[in-house]
């Protein structure tokens, strides 16, 4: 298990506006009021985050059209089995911004500040991501390998039960990410991923 | 004898004697005209000079016969008789072999706003001394050696509404070619053709050379009959005495050359005697009257300036060249700006009977290239024929644009019209037989033009023959009543583009025919085009544009808003190509909010309604507040302002314009006015749509989907408990009933959540609580929410329409 700490987060604009549903195709309009509404908590994300990561990469036991079986943890799914398919070895990785970013959201709530506290909750989730990929690069330049799409559990038909396990065997309570009984993560802005590697 | 004055005018050239005053000795009385009293045979001895020398028509010594200059000799008292005895004395010389034309010269005073004196007392002046000469039996009125060109004016009307004589109107120019008060020979044309002179023209001034330039102008610029009587030149102080510089030849070639240019009647002026009169017949009383052709029409004037809206057929080159603004087809400019609707300040110094802003407006237009002035000051508290007297005395000391006055009543148009030191235009009339009867006498009277607005007691109508229909009513009644069409605008009407889409092409379609089937100029009220929507001065350019293409001919209009180039979104607009103008508005959505707007001239309803669709949180409670000062109830501004407001906003939203941000930002703001609108409402006035009990199900944490519909629910008036996320399932039952929901909304992310729904769903079957389910989150579909006897909503908007649906159907 490795746990990367310090993670670059960008927090690209165009990712965020794209997640608050603002289309170019559809000609959204993006009023000078929310540009800078969106610069404002963009800035103000950048103090919150504090982007962590964990990750392990296990050899495959066996691997079948419905399940891939690895040490300590079996990826059960038809969806999950296909998008591993190629991989010689499975990485699993976790990442969080931390609990920051989302006790700010709270707050904005509470004050019924709801359009900031939609935009910085929307920063939070891209942030999230991009901590994600940039975990799946990391492990890809250090292993020297391909990697085959990020897979996260609920995807197709691998079901959500699988996130207490994975954050089990990568070890993601030491960057202080668990879940609750629903399997949500806690912080909420944070990603559990595979990808294959070969 | 009128008439055959007339006839022979279009015949031959008639030669008019030389001058009066300079051929009576000095030191016989105390004005020349006394001498009608005192020294006859003097008196006759000149007019017999010209008779004998073959004048076709004498000049009466009675050119200083009005109250005001007798006065200056004391000789107030003797009017009629000082009239009379003038008239006599000619007509015993005359005997019939010469006509007799009463001279009546300017009365030496200034009109407001240039001196004290008023409109009517001039015309009452005028209409005492001229109704004496009528009677006493002139052949001719003769109106000479005007200096002004509003009193000139007013001679006319009074010589044409006191009498039946042919009336001349003569003028007089300086060095500059201009009038004492600034009116040149187009401008003089515009304002008195209207009122039909039998003849028109310049007399003394200049000198034959001088006034060549003036009576080029002249022929240029109407068909009227023409004529002029120069002075022997200009004079010279010679050893004490006054000399006039010109021989009888030197006149004679010029009036041979007068004739050459059209002019139809030539005499001479001061300086000039019996030879000079001789001279002139020898060299022009074999000539026939030449045709002329009118080439520089000008439509509307003010003292000092004239403005033409047509450019001729077959106009000189040299003419455009040098800078007459002919050639220039782009509509005529008319400043809407003065005029008090939507403009608080304005209309508090029109009531307080100040003026400094109508000064500043006027000002501010004409530099911003109007060429006509729209004055318009209809308003609560205003007394609107004072006011609109005095903006117009105000206006004409601070531009020299002519007026278009902005009346509906005739009693204001009549007093502004008497002020009025140019042609005005009148707006306006319309198809309806009372606004003809009234309006149009007045416009012919004063020779002003007229706007006709093509509607009638039946409305304005939305077809374009009908509207051509209305055209054609007015403009058979202003031809009636003798107003020419060169005088006739029609205004076709621009509607709001943002509720009648389909009228801006109806109306330039309409203009487009109106102008062609009737011959009359067309004109429009520009901006209400863009009522209601974002940038209008964009709009309005645009169709500003759009209308030029269509031949309009003046457009009312901020001149500020023609500098713009038009948009080709705009365009879309207007054609209807942009149903409901939503392109636009999405696009000008950014631009507008970046705009200092006049915020205070708006509506406080227009404010606060794009407050909330702009999600203006810094000003939401200032305008909640003053919509409340202004008497509106709560209920209404819910009803009328917030809900469309915020509804407008959910329908951009579906549409992709407008992204989650803005949605939540307006009902963010929404929220702040409901709140505040809730304190002034009885608990039980309070209207609600309906309880709903809003939750994320237990186990999901995720509460931002839930959060904006509770949000949105509560803007559209649904009384909205919120029980947070994690909510577990007895909870929001309990909750249901003791709240006495009409509606449980519930939310989750995932599938492992999802289950939750069913649950609960399950749970009030059970118990039998028939309260329909609204559900919704990124898991959540159509289908399941069908199995599991629930309604699905895919977003906040949604959920407000289901939710409302869901309780009309319950109740």
């Amino acid at each position: 298990m490795k746990i990367v700490e310090n993670i670059p987060i960008e927090i690209e604009k165009e990712e965020v506006l794209r997640s608050l549903g603002y289309y170019r195709k559809k000609k959204s309009v993006l009023s000078p009021s929310i540009d800078a509404l969106i610069k404002g908590e963009r800035k103000k994300a950048k103090g919150l985050i504090q982007a962590k990561g964990v990750y392990v990469i296990l050899p495959i036991k066996s691997k079948s059209k419905s399940k891939i079986i690895l040490k300590n943890i079996t990826l059960k799914g038809k969806a999950i089995a296909k998008a591993m398919a190629k991989a010689e070895e499975i990485a699993l990785f976790v990442d969080t911004i931390g609990p920051a970013l989302e006790a700010e959201v709270n707050r904005l709530y509470q004050k019924d500040e709801y359009t900031k506290a939609t935009i910085l909750d929307t920063i939070g989730s891209v942030a999230a991501d991009e901590g994600a990929e940039y975990l799946n690069s990391l492990i890809v330049k250090k292993a020297k390998k391909e990697s085959t799409p990020r897979f996260s559990p609920g995807y197709g038909d691998w079901d959500l039960s699988i996130q207490k396990r994975l954050l089990e065997v990568t070890q993601a309570s030491k960057i202080g990410v668990t879940c609750n009984e629903a399997f949500f993560m806690i912080p909420r802005k944070s990603v559990s991923a595979v990808i294959g590697l070969y | 004898m009128k008439k055959s004055f007339l006839e022979r005018l279009k015949s031959e050239i008639l030669v008019f004697d030389g001058a009066m005053g300079t051929e009576l000795p000095l030191n016989l009385g105390r004005c020349p005209e006394e001498l009608n009293l005192t020294h006859p045979e003097v008196v006759a001895k000149v007019h017999s000079s010209y008779v004998e020398a073959g004048a076709d028509v004498i000049t009466t010594n009675t050119f200083g016969g009005n109250r005001l200059k007798l006065k200056e000799s004391g000789l107030e008292d003797r009017l009629e008789e000082v009239n009379i005895k003038g008239i006599e004395i000619a007509k015993q010389v005359a005997r019939g072999k010469a006509f007799v034309a009463a001279s009546v010269g300017p009365t030496g005073k200034l009109l407001e706003p240039l001196g004290e004196f008023t409109f009517d007392q001039f015309y009452d002046v005028y209409r005492e001394q001229i109704k004496v000469l009528a009677q006493a039996g002139a052949d001719i009125i003769i109106l000479e050696t005007m200096i002004d060109i509003q009193e000139a004016k007013i001679a006319l009307m009074a010589a044409k509404e006191s009498c039946n004589l042919p009336v001349i109107s003569s003028l007089t120019f300086t060095e500059e070619g201009r009038m004492v008060t600034g009116s040149d020979p187009l401008i003089a044309t515009t304002i008195l053709e209207p009122l039909r002179p039998d003849v028109l023209g310049a007399n003394c001034s200049l000198g034959p050379k001088g006034l060549m330039k003036v009576m080029k102008k002249f022929a240029s610029a109407t068909d009227l009959p023409l004529i002029v009587e120069p002075n022997a030149g200009l004079p010279r102080m010679v050893q004490g005495k006054t000399v006039y510089p010109a021989s009888p030849d030197y006149m004679a070639r010029y009036a041979s050359e007068f004739v050459n240019l059209g002019i139809n009647v030539v005499g001479s002026c001061c300086g000039s005697g019996p030879e000079h009169t001789k001279a002139i017949i020898s060299k022009v009383k074999s000539r026939k009257p030449k045709e002329r052709k009118v080439i520089s029409r000008m439509h509307l004037a003010s003292r000092t300036k004239a403005v033409s809206f047509a450019c001729p057929v077959g106009l000189p080159r040299r003419l455009v060249l040098r800078g007459l603004s002919f050639g220039d087809k782009k509509p005529i400019i008319v400043g809407e700006r003065i005029n008090p609707t939507g403009k608080k300040a304005l209309q508090e110094e029109l009531r307080n009977d100040r003026f400094s802003l109508v000064r500043e407006e006027a000002k501010r237009q004409e530099e911003e290239g109007a060429k006509v002035l729209d004055i318009n000051v209809i308003g609560e508290g205003i007394d609107e024929a004072r006011a609109l007297r005095k903006a117009i005395l105000v206006i004409e000391k601070t531009t020299d644009l002519p007026i278009s006055i902005d009346s509906p009543n005739s009693e204001a148009i009549e007093k502004a019209l008497k002020v009025v030191g140019g042609k005005a235009l009148i707006n306006s009339v319309n198809g309806k037989e009372k606004s003809l009867k009234v309006i149009l006498p007045l416009a012919k009277r004063f020779g002003a033009a007229i706007i006709g607005l093509t509607l009638d007691k039946e409305g304005i109508p939305r077809t374009v023959e009908k509207k051509l229909q209305i055209a054609k009513k007015i403009v058979k009644k202003a031809v009636e009543v003798g107003i020419s069409k060169e005088d006739i605008f029609i205004d076709t009407l621009t509607l709001t583009v943002a509720s009648q889409q389909e009228q801006a092409l109806e109306s330039l379609e309409a203009l487009k025919l109106i102008k062609k089937e009737l011959g009359v100029k067309t004109i429009l009220g520009i901006s209400n085009i863009s009522f209601g929507l974002p940038n209008r001065p964009l709009l309005n350019a645009t169709f500003y544009h759009l209308a030029k293409r269509y031949g309009l001919d003046a457009a009312i209009i901020n001149p500020k808003d023609v500098k713009l180039k038009g948009s080709s979104l705009a365009l879309k607009v207007l054609k209807g190509e942009d149903k409901g103008a939503k392109e636009y508005i999405k696009v000008q959505k950014g631009i507008i909010e970046e705009e200092i707007k006049p915020k205070e001239e708006a509506d406080i309803r227009i404010q606060l309604k794009e407050a909330i669709i702009e999600g203006n949180k810094e000003d939401i409670l200032r305008l909640t507040e003053e919509a409340l000062k202004e008497e509106l109830k709560p209920l209404k501004i819910m009803d009328e302002i917030l809900t469309p407001a915020i509804t407008l906003v959910g329908e951009r939203y579906d549409e992709g314009i407008y992204f989650l941000p803005q949605l939540i930002s307006s009902a963010e703001v929404m929220k702040l006015a409901c709140e505040r609108l809730n304190k002034e409402m009885k608990k039980e006035t309070i209207s609600t749509q309906g309880r709903i009990v809003m939750a994320t199900v237990e186990g999901d944490i995720h509460d931002i989907g839930k959060n904006i519909v509770s949000l949105l629910l509560s803007n559209h008036g649904f009384r909205v408990i919120d029980l947070g996320k994690d909510v577990k399932k007895e909870k929001i039952i309990q909750e249901t009933i003791s709240q006495k929901a009409d509606l449980i909304g519930l939310s989750a992310l995932m599938t492992t959540t999802m289950g939750r729904m069913k649950e609960i769903s399950d749970e009030l079957k059970r118990r039998r609580i028939n309260i329909p389910t609204l559900v919704g989150g990124a898991v959540v579909t159509s289908q399941y929410a069908k199995k599991i006897g629930a309604t699905y909503a895919k977003d906040a908007i949604e959920a407000v329409r289901k939710a409302k649906e869901l309780i009309k159907e319950k109740r």
